[in-house]
């Protein structure tokens, strides 16, 4: 297997990676590259502190304890893009307990070639006390590619740990995303998921399913998403409060520019002392756009608190009005309210990422829009 | 004596906002160098005749005619006015969620002026990384308004109510700023001019207005000196002056 050093990219895929937060100098705790189906990168720089990064099929050579959290919270016979992903490859993260790595971990699945069907399976094991932030960006080599993108994602975060998996797209008009993420979370662990999309899909489908199943576990998942024309997205997110004192939240901020949205969030109270909030805020900007929100708040218990903002509308013609009084023509007064609305002060970034998200988002948003 | 440069010139200006007529027949004239005043009782229209001269959306112009330096702007929209020089401090104004302080005023400026010093002068050095008007209290939204216009250097700045919930101390920073966009330390060539609402009259002593107006249903009753139209309405409040020589 290549070290990150190694790894040579031709400059428009080097540009590419950047573009959903790979960092090729690599300020990294490791780094993970897979080309179409086959893994070209997988190095650890935090070896020595026993962080593991390996190929999903090396770690179940390696690791017997692999075999039985495969498949496990996201059943194989789920639909028929799971059983397709029977075999994939993908990576194997495991952090030791009470280890908490500083240096974030990047990971970029990377479509090259024409018409592929892209199958990742990827499993991260947060050990007690640990703590790590993740970078997962995908893309497409060319704009022109076609193909399709199977991801599935188990995650499993033990007490008192901490992961933050931030998750940047960046497909093609014919490009397909079928996400099937899951997440455990014991007591006191938190799981903060960051999800940024502004570019063409044929469509994109994701719905993390989260399971707080220890005390004081907390989930929180924020999305923002700009659809230009005819891309279609179907996002949404399940936060399962099952313990007390559980706590999640799900916000998104979507933007159809002609694109088809459909926001939907789900929070289920289980629990006594369990909260929940969630936000879904749409801006329409063009004919033929379309945004859904389908907020879902659900309890079975006298003692939770669940709340609820959902406001889908065209973009407000007095902050508009406003800039343009300053001498803002009407589609700078636009870029600007848009550029604000997806801010990228919403996510939860770890600090180690902000800037870098920040620089990336300027540029995303700056070919979007 | 001197001819002065007229710079806005409204004729018979007739508005409507959803069904109601907010202003009826308005005229006025304001040359270059020159700060009015507008007086006026709650929902009188002034608000909506510094809108009006604006371009804001909603503002129907039933009749009437709005000239800027000559040329017709009454169709004009709100950028393009901008552009030809005319700026508004809002009563109200929006939260732009996401959006910097900062970032707009360096786009609002093009003259590359030290927006730093700037924002010291209005004390709002830091609020510059703050989003657009978002939480600011009544008088830091005053602030940034004076700020914006300053960093945009308008030829008219149109103000709407500039101390309203203001403290003492911060009259002080506003009338300043307010006296340095309007050229008003300067005796000869100023060029900046000012349309100023005011309920309190507190600009009259940093700014010495040349000519106010009341408001009164939507109609202008009275006309003249300043200090002696606020006097006026502070001794006999604004239904007296409807008696006065226009
Ligand atoms: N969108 C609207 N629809 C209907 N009526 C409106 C609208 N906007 C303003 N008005 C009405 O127009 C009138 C004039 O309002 P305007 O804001 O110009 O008053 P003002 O003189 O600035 O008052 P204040 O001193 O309270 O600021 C008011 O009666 C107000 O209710
Ligand atoms: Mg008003």
């Amino acid at each position: 297997m290549q070290k990150l050093h190694e790894v040579v990219l031709n400059k428009e895929d080097k540009h590419k990676l950047e573009s959903v937060g790979f960092d090729v100098e690599g300020a990294r705790s490791a780094s993970f590259l897979m080309n179409d189906d086959k893994v070209v990168l997988s190095d650890v720089e935090d070896m020595e502190k026993g962080l593991v990064l390996i190929p999903l099929k090396k770690g179940l050579e390696k690791y017997s304890w692999l075999e039985e959290r495969l498949w496990r919270l996201v059943p194989l016979d789920k639909d028929e893009f799971t059983r397709r992903a029977k075999d994939a490859e993908g990576y194997l993260i495991y952090v030791p307990p009470g280890l908490k790595i500083k240096r974030p971990l990047q990971a970029c699945f990377f479509i090259k070639s024409h018409a592929l069907e892209q199958k990742v399976h990827n499993v991260i094991v947060m050990g007690k006390g640990s703590s790590l932030d993740i970078i997962n960006g995908c893309a497409t080599a060319n704009y022109d590619t076609q193909g399709m993108h199977i991801g599935i994602t188990e995650i499993y975060i033990e007490e008192n740990a901490y992961l933050t998996y931030t998750m940047i797209h960046e497909w093609a008009p014919g490009v397909e995303v079928r996400a099937r993420t899951a997440v455990h979370v014991k007591r006191e662990g938190q799981f903060v998921s960051n999800y940024i999309s502004l570019q063409m899909t044929s469509l994109t489908q994701s719905a993390p399913q989260i399971y707080l199943e220890g005390e004081g576990a907390k989930a929180r998942l924020t999305s923002l998403v700009f659809a230009p024309d005819n891309a279609v997205y179907d996002l949404g997110g399940s936060i399962y409060l099952k313990e007390q004192n559980t706590a999640g939240e799900i916000i998104s901020r979507v933007v159809s520019n002609g694109g088809r949205i459909t926001s939907r969030g789900d929070i289920i109270a289980r629990a006594e002392g369990v909260r929940g909030h969630m936000e879904c805020n749409g801006i329409i900007l063009k004919e033929h756009g379309e945004i859904t929100a389908v907020p879902v708040l659900s309890s079975s218990t006298l003692n939770a608190d669940l709340t609820h903002e959902a406001a889908v509308g065209k973009i407000s013609r007095v902050e508009v009005n406003y800039l343009k009084s300053r001498g803002l023509t009407e589609e700078e007064a636009v870029q600007f309210i848009i550029e604000g609305f997806l801010d990228t002060k919403l996510l939860k970034l770890p600090q180690s990422l902000e800037e870098n998200v920040e620089k990336t988002m300027e540029l995303l948003k700056h070919s979007a829009l | 004596m001197i001819k002065k440069n007229e710079l806005l010139r409204i004729e018979n200006l007739t508005v409507e906002i959803g069904e109601k007529i907010v202003l009826k027949n308005i005229s006025m004239v304001i040359n270059e160098g020159e700060t009015h005043i507008l007086f006026g009782p709650n929902g009188s229209g002034k608000s909506s005749l510094l809108y009006t001269i604006m371009g804001i959306e909603g503002y129907r112009i039933l009749n009437g005619k709005i000239f800027f330096r000559s040329e017709d702007i009454t169709n004009l929209s709100i950028d393009e006015r901008a552009r030809k020089g005319i700026g508004i401090a809002y009563q109200h104004p929006p939260a732009i969620k996401g959006v910097r302080l900062e970032k707009l005023i360096n786009f609002i400026d093009k003259e590359s002026k030290d927006i730093v010093s700037l924002s010291k002068e209005l004390k709002m050095k830091d609020y510059l990384l703050r989003e657009v008007n978002l939480g600011f209290s009544g008088g830091e939204m005053k602030r940034s308004e004076i700020l914006q216009l300053l960093s945009q250097n308008p030829v008219l700045s149109l103000i709407d109510e500039p101390e309203s919930g203001v403290d003492i101390e911060n009259i002080e920073i506003l009338g300043q700023a307010i006296k340095k966009l309007l050229e008003r330390h300067l005796n000869r060539t100023r060029t900046r001019s000012g349309l100023i609402i005011t309920h309190t009259g507190f600009i009259l002593d940093y700014v010495k207005a040349d000519h106010a107006y009341i408001l009164l249903e939507g109609k202008i009753i009275c006309e003249g000196n300043p200090f002696e139209i606020f006097e006026n309405i502070q001794k006999n409040g604004f239904t007296a002056c409807k008696n006065c020589t226009k």
